[in-house]
């Protein structure tokens, strides 16, 4: 009788599938009561038996049968940060799966394997989504002042002044700033030594420079803004 | 009951119209996709897609249900 009538719903299924018609029926992933019944042993032994034999009816019905376990199994993570939608969804993907590379032959309830396959791509999927956000660049900006500068991650983390990169890039600064320091004036040079203290020496004041040079702090002022840019300039030469 | 009486139904993955594949409550998936599905691992590029377009076979809006 089950025979006949699993034989008679296979039909139905194939009649559905080649004709393209939709049935009415709206299926709750929150209420699985709506979900078509699970199949009994004797049922899903029948279909078990046809199913080598690549009947899509029969496939179809094994999937559609047991999607109450997909709908189970994802609400276990909901916890996860991961849609509920997203989790049915990828525990379907599990289950076709599993009622694909099933194995009859092999004597194990197809719904202890499903039920592996599903748990199994959802578990996959978390671990990727969490690789994927632990995976950060060092120039990831954290967080913007009211001026707009970004502040990264690289600012926050650095070893004790970058010693790898950082090291490098800074004796290439150096090299460079030495070249471009030898295009300026005598004067315009003593100044920036003794301002930026460049030979090793303090750093000075505008105040301290300008009166071992004999002038006011004002003219310093002006004719530090007009070395640095003119360092900038050269500077940009050689970059 | 929508009637759409062709040879040809739309696979709710890939989008086209195919002969061959299988009905999931009521949503057909073409041998092709459901094929590619099985395949295809979660690090894959096309995974996510598949994620989506998945969800067509939930018709109702489950977002709803858990609110």
């Amino acid at each position: 009788m089950i025979k006949w009538k699993l034989t008679m719903q296979l039909f139905w299924y194939r009649i559905l599938m080649q004709i393209g018609l939709k049935g009415e029926e709206i299926y709750y992933i929150g209420g699985s009561e709506a979900l078509p019944p699970p199949l009994n042993r004797e049922e899903e032994e029948h279909l078990l038996d046809r199913l080598p034999s690549g009947d899509t009816a029969v496939r179809a019905m094994l999937i559609e049968r047991n999607l109450r376990l997909v709908v189970y199994i994802a609400r276990k993570f909901e916890n996860t940060g991961i849609n509920i939608e997203d989790l049915v969804s990828i525990g379907t993907i599990g289950l076709i799966k599993a009622v694909n590379t099933f194995d009859p032959s092999k004597k194990i309830k197809l719904a202890t394997y499903a039920s592996r396959c599903i748990e199994n791509e959802i578990l996959m999927f978390l671990r990727r989504n969490n690789k994927i956000r632990s995976e950060v660049s060092f120039d990831e900006p954290l967080n913007m002042d009211w001026d707009g500068n970004e502040l990264l991650l690289s600012d926050v983390m650095g070893t004790e002044n970058d010693i790898i990169c950082r090291n490098i890039e800074e004796q290439v600064d150096r090299k460079i700033l030495r070249v471009a320091l030898m295009r300026l004036s005598e004067r315009e040079r003593k100044i920036m030594e003794l301002r930026f203290g460049l030979n090793g020496g303090e750093e000075k004041t505008q105040k301290d420079v300008a009166d071992m040079l004999g002038i006011s702090q004002s003219y310093i002022s002006r004719l530090e803004k007009r070395i640095i840019k003119r360092l900038r300039k050269e500077f940009n030469k050689m970059v | 009951m929508q009637n759409n009486i062709t040879d040809q139904i739309r696979c709710i993955v890939c989008e086209k119209e195919c002969q061959e594949g299988i009905t999931v409550l009521a949503e057909f998936i073409c041998r092709d996709c459901e094929a590619e599905i099985v395949n295809t691992d979660v690090k894959d590029k096309k995974y996510a897609y598949f994620v989506l377009q998945m969800k067509n076979i939930w018709t109702q809006d489950i977002s709803d249900q858990f609110s």
